[in-house]
């Protein structure tokens, strides 16, 4: 098969990014072949907002890539991947297999992955605002709006 | 304690459906196994795959899935067991530094993740979601990008959950945080829409956003919390696997609905419910082989 007969590989940007309480570093970037999930409509969070009616909203956390003019090109809903608080499992048989705990100092590192397009400027992450507090206080938080938490750009700006 | 007690002996793949570009790639690490252990993780790892490949949605996904096993192997056997929480106190070298009772509670078990993608990263770039396995009998888990557990009985139910989680952005549909009876804060669910698609506060049957899998003769809502200070006792009033709005979800007792009375995001041991089951085909459908697309 002629070269521009191959047919074209799926590419994507996989970012690696560390939190420390408010604080969010990209630890790195890298290309990848590989096949992302089909994007979430990227009106989604406006018509969730909608539903909400008179207040803010939504709440959750999401991945948008974004161009130049910040029109979203790609965007996947994600489970909260700051580890405010923490499932913990009971063994079967008890009569409930799933509670949450609160984690006093939220840290770590997650992963995304993206799909590569020409297009693309920046990586947006929205959630709740992270923050470090004590335990007592993150048991009563309920859900939060949503807002950008992290920006980070894939290449220079022009 | 962490990658100096241990070392990566390779990679197999386990479930092979062709190009690694195409797929949607599932991995499997071990840790806490010494090198003369490995064979159990490799049993312990199909055990893991044949549950996966026995549970609906993916028992008719399986296509669009390549598994990977990760083998390492670690200097000694188990997890850091700290006495504070009632362990053994054992300490054992190993490769991710797997640890019980993280942020004092016994049953969080927790690898360092960053370890964990640094690895996979190079046996397998391509990865979508990782699992770790931990070779220890006591019971425990975490969820996260990193889905962790252990060898105690029904830790693969611990898996299915996160992985609802980590691969899908499905959200918990259970209806208290701490636990029923133990929240005092939990009552009704704030005014916010959930952005994940298996919990809203919206139960309008109209608007809903399941409302195409929701039959014109069930009610909506289909259950009422009559006491919001408490998690709702009644039973379902329709059959398993109903589609309606359930009161009670997302951590609160009111003001935010399920999809279905039961699922394996609201409790282990159950099916994922029909909402749940839609987003798992919609995410894994383009990765299956062109031929075997819904469509096709």
């Amino acid at each position: 098969m002629a070269d521009n007969e191959t047919p074209e590989r799926p590419r994507a940007v996989r970012l690696t990014i560390a939190y420390n309480g408010d604080q969010m570093e990209l630890v790195s970037q890298h290309r990848v072949a590989m096949k992302v999930p089909p994007s979430d409509p990227v009106e989604s969070a406006a018509s969730a907002a909608d539903i909400a009616g008179e207040t803010a909203g939504p709440t959750g956390f999401w991945v948008d890539l974004k161009d130049e003019q910040d029109q979203t090109l790609y965007r996947r809903v994600m489970h909260d991947p700051l580890r405010r608080d923490v499932e913990v499992f009971s063994p079967p048989g008890l009569p409930r297999t799933i509670e949450r705990a609160p984690v006093a100092e939220p840290r770590g590192v997650f992963s995304v992955v993206l799909p590569e397009i020409e297009a693309a400027q920046a990586v947006s992450l929205v959630g709740p605002p992270p923050r470090a507090m004590g335990a007592a206080e993150l048991a009563a938080e309920g859900p939060e709006p949503s807002r950008e938490i992290a920006r980070f750009d894939l290449k220079p700006r022009r | 304690m962490g990658a100096s007690d241990g070392r990566v002996l390779g990679t197999t793949r386990i479930v092979d459906n062709g190009d690694v570009a195409e797929r949607w790639n599932l991995v499997i690490v071990s840790e806490g196994y010494r090198e003369a252990e490995l064979p159990r993780f490799a049993a312990h790892a199909q055990s893991f795959v044949d549950t996966l490949a026995a549970t609906p949605p993916f028992d008719g996904l399986m296509s669009a899935l390549n598994v990977f096993r990760v083998d390492v192997a670690s200097t000694d056997s188990g997890a850091d067991d700290p006495t504070p929480c009632g362990g053994s106190g054992a300490t054992p070298a190993t490769f991710f530094d797997s640890s019980f009772c993280t942020s004092g509670i016994q049953r969080l078990l927790v690898v360092d993740n960053l370890a964990v993608f640094n690895v996979i990263n190079t046996e397998v770039p391509e990865w979508h979601m990782i699992l770790v396995i931990v070779n220890s009998m006591v019971y425990g888990g975490s969820g996260g990008q990193v889905a962790v557990f252990s060898l105690a009985p029904g830790a693969n139910e611990i898996a299915l959950h996160e992985m609802g989680h980590t691969a899908f952005g499905l959200a918990d549909e259970y209806e208290y945080f701490a636990g029923c009876g133990v929240d005092t804060d939990r009552n009704r669910h704030p005014a916010l829409e959930p952005i994940e698609p298996n919990v809203t506060i919206d139960s309008n049957p109209a608007t809903i956003k399941w409302a195409g899998l929701i039959d014109a003769a069930t009610p909506v809502p289909t259950t009422s919390n009559p006491d919001c200070g408490l998690c709702d006792p009644q039973p379902s009033p329709v059959p398993p696997g109903t589609v309606g709005a359930f009161e009670g979800a997302h951590y609160h007792h009111c003001g935010a609905f399920r999809p279905a009375f039961d699922c394996r995001m609201r409790a282990l041991g159950q099916p994922f419910c029909p909402v749940c089951r839609q987003r798992i085909r919609d995410t894994l459908s383009p990765f299956l082989p062109p031929c075997e697309e819904p469509s096709c």
